[in-house]
């Protein structure tokens, strides 16, 4: 026996070098896949968002706003929550390849399916409103999420150019209170309005008004729809 | 425990392949004085191939080689060979250990002879003989220039280079010692005799035959 046997010997029978209990590796194992399969979920999550924001988008008014469609599909692509899918996908496949086997698959492999993995759970979440609730959320919670995106509620903000939107607070005879996104009171007049699809005269309903801003600040309601509506051209 | 004659207190275990002793020595702790044993030598000279530290240093990294590997006996994957998992080891704690004292851990090719007069490795003539040319290299001549060549290669390729052609390792084995997929593998070692016949075309190394 060698010097450098001897020596290894005499540690593991002095107990000075022990093995690690196998309970670890397999708690190392289970949490490294219960982080892998979280970081899966929230991509998932984050790829719902992203086709909540493109089916939730008035694609149809960018003349409205007075872009043109490339213009206005540039600005309002959801490059918040692509970001962030990107990096979540990152995630993934350094999570990934640091798993039994993860280094015997090519990057491209596992992006690629981390990619599609993320868009069919994001095509599962978006149909249950995961997407929509998340974006909600993010809404109310993140600080300057406004800011970072473009979506319907940056649309419809725009009382100079007739169009203005948010939750019915107030009903009175002829016209209606509306709280706007940004907490600001409007008083809308609705005699000679038309209401479309599913918009409806009902309080804390979410509605989205052609008109006109008059000039002691209230506003002559045109056409109501419902938030949820379509708007597939403009009209004024 | 008797290494020489592969029994330990008795029981004879030079028949057993190495995941069993692996097996055996997550029973007993002495058993591994035979995987040390089996594998002491070519460790040994894979850190020396793949490293241009002393003596003292590789016999470190050695050691370190073999505590970390009992360390994680529990976690040896059975799919793996013990051996691919072992040099994987090794891999690692060589580059660690280079990054500890900061060095970098290229190999020299040239090993010392009986006379004390470098020479380089069979590597060299393993390449030679793998490198698709249309003229017979004249290895005795340029043995040396070809070492010199392959001293220029980039580490990555020199890693796949000695696994391959020194070690005889098959791709999947270098895909585990490594951790590459085995496509990457086989595009590292295709690019490596590429780049080294490169080498040795720009250095006209076969002019001189």
């Amino acid at each position: 026996m060698n010097d450098i046997e001897k020596n290894i010997i005499n540690k593991i029978k002095s107990g000075e070098i022990e093995k690690k209990a196998r309970w670890l590796f397999v708690a190392e194992r289970i949490g490294r896949w219960a982080l892998l399969g979280s970081t899966v979920f929230i991509g998932g999550a984050t790829c719902g968002v992203i086709f909540f924001s493109i089916t939730d988008h008035d694609w149809g008014m960018y003349d409205a706003v007075g872009k043109t469609f490339f213009e206005f599909l540039l600005i309002s692509l959801p490059y918040f929550w692509i970001v962030l899918l990107a990096v979540f996908s990152f995630a993934i496949y350094v999570e990934f390849k640091k798993t039994k086997n993860g280094y015997r698959y090519m990057p491209h492999l596992i992006i690629g399916g981390t990619i599609l993995l993320s868009v069919v759970l994001g095509i599962f979440g978006h149909f249950l409103g995961l997407g929509e609730i998340i974006h909600d959320l993010a809404s109310e919670n993140i600080p300057y999420y406004q800011s970072f995106v473009y979506n319907k509620r940056d649309v419809w903000s725009s009382p100079e150019n007739g169009l203005i939107s948010g939750k019915i607070t107030g009903i009175r005879d002829g016209e209606l209170e509306l709280t706007d996104w940004n907490g600001g009171v409007w008083e809308i007049y609705t005699s000679g309005t038309v209401w479309n699809g599913l918009a409806t005269n009902t309080l804390d309903k979410k509605i989205k008004i052609f008109g006109v801003k008059n000039d002691d600040g209230t506003f002559s309601a045109g056409e109501i729809n419902d938030w949820k509506d379509k708007i597939r051209s403009t009209k004024k | 425990m008797d290494v020489l004659h592969n029994t330990v207190n008795g029981e004879l275990y030079g028949e057993k392949t190495d995941e069993e002793l692996v097996l055996e020595t997550q029973k007993r702790g002495d058993v591994y004085a035979l995987l040390i044993e089996r594998y002491q030598k070519r460790l040994e000279r894979y850190i020396k191939r793949i490293s241009s530290f002393s003596e003292e240093d590789r016999e470190e990294i050695l050691q370190e080689t073999f505590i970390k590997a009992y360390k994680n006996l529990n976690g040896f994957d059975t799919s793996l060979k013990f051996s691919s998992w072992i040099y994987r080891i090794a891999h690692n704690e060589t580059v660690s250990y280079a990054r500890k004292i900061k060095a970098i851990p290229f190999s020299s090719f040239l090993t010392k002879n009986n006379e004390g007069k470098e020479e380089p490795e069979s590597l060299v003539e393993k390449i030679a003989a793998d490198i698709d040319t249309e003229r017979e290299f004249d290895k005795k001549i340029i043995r040396d220039h070809i070492a010199e060549a392959l001293e220029t290669l980039d580490k990555k390729y020199r890693d796949v280079l000695i696994l391959r052609f020194l070690e005889e390792k098959d791709y999947e084995e270098i895909s585990d010692i490594l951790q590459k997929p085995i496509g990457t593998v086989s595009v590292l070692i295709r690019r490596a005799k590429e780049k080294f016949k490169n080498i040795v075309v720009e250095k006209n190394i076969h002019k001189e035959l």
